[in-house]
């Protein structure tokens, strides 16, 4: 899953950036508004992580702007505690917000409970026959077998999942899974695609040529 | 005056029963005076006419009869004519015809004397203590008899033998008047309590409008200090108006200190968050989280000690003033700062080498230089310059610390001072509270901190001294 977190102060954004990074998200950091809204509209993005007090603009403004053409979680992160400012955050859009100082382990099962909101989920656990996601645990079971993956093989696993019987274009996958700032191999996805047909089954994962994968959901 | 509706009852009720007082005397005096005139004229009236019946040549038996006439009951008249026997002047019981048909028949009697002054016949009430005195000349007078005073007029009869003197008691004068007055005063005294009743619908009726802006302004609290828009009488409109500007400076200041609040929560808030990141990310074994976690923690501390300086500023009282040799002040806090300079290849030098002396608090001064610095030093880009230069012309000592950073956007300067106000580059670490302290010192030492732009880049901190702080 690719996060946009929006963060103007840069010791916080960078252990933002580690901690979403380690828990095998794909995090674009920028640090400011007008960039956030730019790159939302460019790009795809599986959440937003806002903070409210930015440079250029208030984070509510950035709120009420992106909500204008976009539905993805929105997560904010602030530190006015008023009632009132909660209030605000929440209508003007958020789906959730976390008080600085924040527990990570919170955030990121904020983050959690949003984007599996945002597919009408409810459990953290993501079931398809005889493939169980655990999203906070990062532990995926194969007919009654746990299987150990690696980072981004549990990041492309849990994206097909979500969209399960859809085919995902190649370009978003590689979006979602790398975003800017990495080096991607040209065959980095086939290469994740075979890992994981490997470790689950075969027929599995589906390559439409050209196009992209689809999950094909088990019986 | 404790209470205006109070003042003003106790106030219009004291008028109103003073002036009520006065229209009675008035009135008592003017009718007693009147009466006088009116009872005068009657005087006359009726001694003229006993006169006229009196003709020359009436039988000096006549008088008896007369006399018998003005027996009044306990009052006998006296008929003076009968020389031969003197209780023979007393008319006969039988003949007498005492009787009264009105009290105030008391009031009027008459008698009559011989042209030597020996009295002839005295009516009722003039001969129970002697006869009554012999009138000297004719007209008006007062005379006193058996303690009270009459009003008699007196003329001489036709036959120029004798004198008729015809009287009234003082009291019926008194009276008369007395009953006039009270006849007025009586209306007066049943309107009284009308009256005093239409002075305390006035007087509340009056001091309503005070009542509405009392609850106008009672039903204002922290949260809702509007303009109070209620139209008010003339008197009160200062009142309101002084009111409205009141609320409208108390909105700002909480306004202020509101949005200082706020910030004051981000900047704290913030690095705290940034820490537990940190040391969340330093348990998963994150490698370089530990001395982020640090510098988070030393900014935390920064922040702290600001605001507790911010705090102590506010709070304290007039810092001692003393003579302070201002470049030796600067170059003990570029020694200081030095560190920091190098730590980022920065050249922090002076380019003045006179000693300037101004009037302040060592202190202050000191803190105040410290943060322009640190602040120069922050802004200005690795490998770059701060240069401090000072002087004192005509009279008036000032001193610019010059950096190499970006300066600060023309909208921003404004508001830079602010508490919690940064420039738009939040890659440099700071709370925004270094101006604001700066600022807050420099008022207190009474300098001015003027930020300007530089024409070669960067940014400008002029401090002036005023002309009499100099020496």
């Amino acid at each position: 899953m690719r996060i946009l977190l929006v963060e103007d102060d840069p010791s916080l954004g960078e252990g933002m950036r580690v901690a979403l990074h380690r828990e095998g998200y794909t995090v674009d950091w920028l640090r400011n508004g007008g960039d956030a809204l730019a790159a939302l509209d460019s790009d795809a993005f599986s959440a937003l992580i806002l903070d409210l007090g930015l440079p250029d603009m208030d984070g509510l403004e950035v709120l009420a702007r992106l909500r204008r053409r976009h539905t993805l979680p929105v997560v904010v992160l602030t530190a006015r505690d008023a009632l009132v400012d909660r209030l605000r955050g929440l209508d003007g859009g958020a789906d959730d917000y976390v008080l600085k100082p924040f527990d990570l382990a919170e955030l990121l099962a904020r983050l959690r409970v949003v984007t599996r909101r945002g597919e009408g989920r409810r459990s953290a656990q993501l079931q398809l026959g005889a493939l169980v996601i655990d999203e906070a645990r990062h532990a995926v079971t194969w007919q009654g077998q746990e299987v150990s993956l690696g980072r981004r093989e549990f990041a492309l696993l849990l994206e097909l999942a979500r969209h399960a019987g859809q085919v995902i274009p190649r370009s978003r996958l590689e979006s979602l899974l790398y975003g800017w700032d990495e080096d991607v191999e040209s065959n980095a996805l086939e290469v994740h695609v075979h890992h994981l047909r490997k470790k689950l089954d075969r027929s599995l994962i589906v390559t439409l040529r050209g196009i992209g994968y689809r999950l094909e959901v088990p019986a | 005056m404790r209470s205006i509706r109070r003042y003003l009852i106790v106030t219009l009720t004291l008028v109103l029963a003073v002036a009520t007082l006065i229209i009675i005397a008035v009135i008592y005096r003017v009718t007693h005076h009147k009466a006088e005139d009116v009872l005068d004229v009657q005087l006359s009236l009726q001694g003229r006419i006993v006169a006229s019946l009196l003709a020359p040549g009436t039988p000096e038996q006549e008088y008896a009869r007369i006399a018998r006439h003005l027996d009044q009951p306990g009052h006998p008249s006296r008929w003076f004519g009968d020389a031969a026997s003197p209780e023979a002047g007393q008319a006969s019981p039988q003949a007498s015809i005492a009787r009264r048909f009105h009290t105030d028949e008391r009031m009027l009697t008459l008698g009559f004397w011989e042209a030597d002054g020996m009295p002839w016949l005295m009516g009722a009430e003039w001969n129970d203590a002697g006869p009554f005195p012999a009138p000297q000349q004719q007209g008006y007078r007062w005379e006193t008899y058996a303690g009270e005073r009459w009003r008699v007029f007196s003329l001489i009869l036709d036959d120029q033998q004798r004198w008729l003197s015809i009287g009234l008691r003082e009291r019926f004068h008194d009276d008369l008047s007395r009953q006039l007055a009270m006849g007025n005063l009586l209306p007066l005294l049943i309107a009284l309590p009308a009256l005093l009743l239409l002075v305390g619908l006035v007087v509340h009726r009056g001091l309503r409008p005070l009542l509405s802006l009392s609850r106008q302004v009672a039903g204002r609290n922290e949260r809702e200090l509007g303009r109070i828009r209620l139209a008010v009488p003339r008197e009160l409109r200062p009142l309101r108006d002084a009111l409205n500007d009141f609320m409208a400076r108390l909105e700002d200041a909480l306004a202020r200190e509101r949005r200082f609040s706020a910030d004051a929560a981000h900047e704290l808030r913030t690095p705290l968050a940034a820490l537990k990141v940190h040391l969340d990310n330093a348990m998963a074994g994150e490698r370089d989280a530990l001395p982020r976690a640090y510098a988070s923690i030393e900014r935390l501390q920064r922040v702290v000690e600001q605001l507790l300086t911010l705090v102590r500023l506010d709070q304290e009282g007039e810092a001692s003033a003393e003579r302070v040799n201002l470049l030796a002040l600067t170059q003990t806090l570029a020694a200081e700062m030095w560190p920091q300079a190098r730590a980022r290849q920065q050249l922090l030098s002076i380019a003045t080498d006179d000693a300037i002396w101004v009037e302040g608090n060592v202190t202050e001064l000191g803190m105040l230089i410290r943060n322009l610095l640190d602040n120069a030093l922050r802004y200005s880009p690795h490998g770059g310059w701060v240069e401090v230069s000072m002087g004192d012309n005509d009279g008036t000592a000032w001193l610019v610390v010059r950096d190499s950073g970006p300066g600060i956007d023309e909208t921003l300067l404004a508001s830079v001072t602010e508490r919690f106000r940064r420039g738009s580059n939040r890659d440099v670490e700071g709370s925004g509270l270094g101006l604001s302290i700066a600022l807050q010192v420099a008022r207190r030492q009474q300098l001015t901190l003027q930020l300007t732009n530089a024409s070669t880049g960067g940014l400008e901190a002029w401090l002036r001294w005023p002309q009499s702080a100099v020496s």
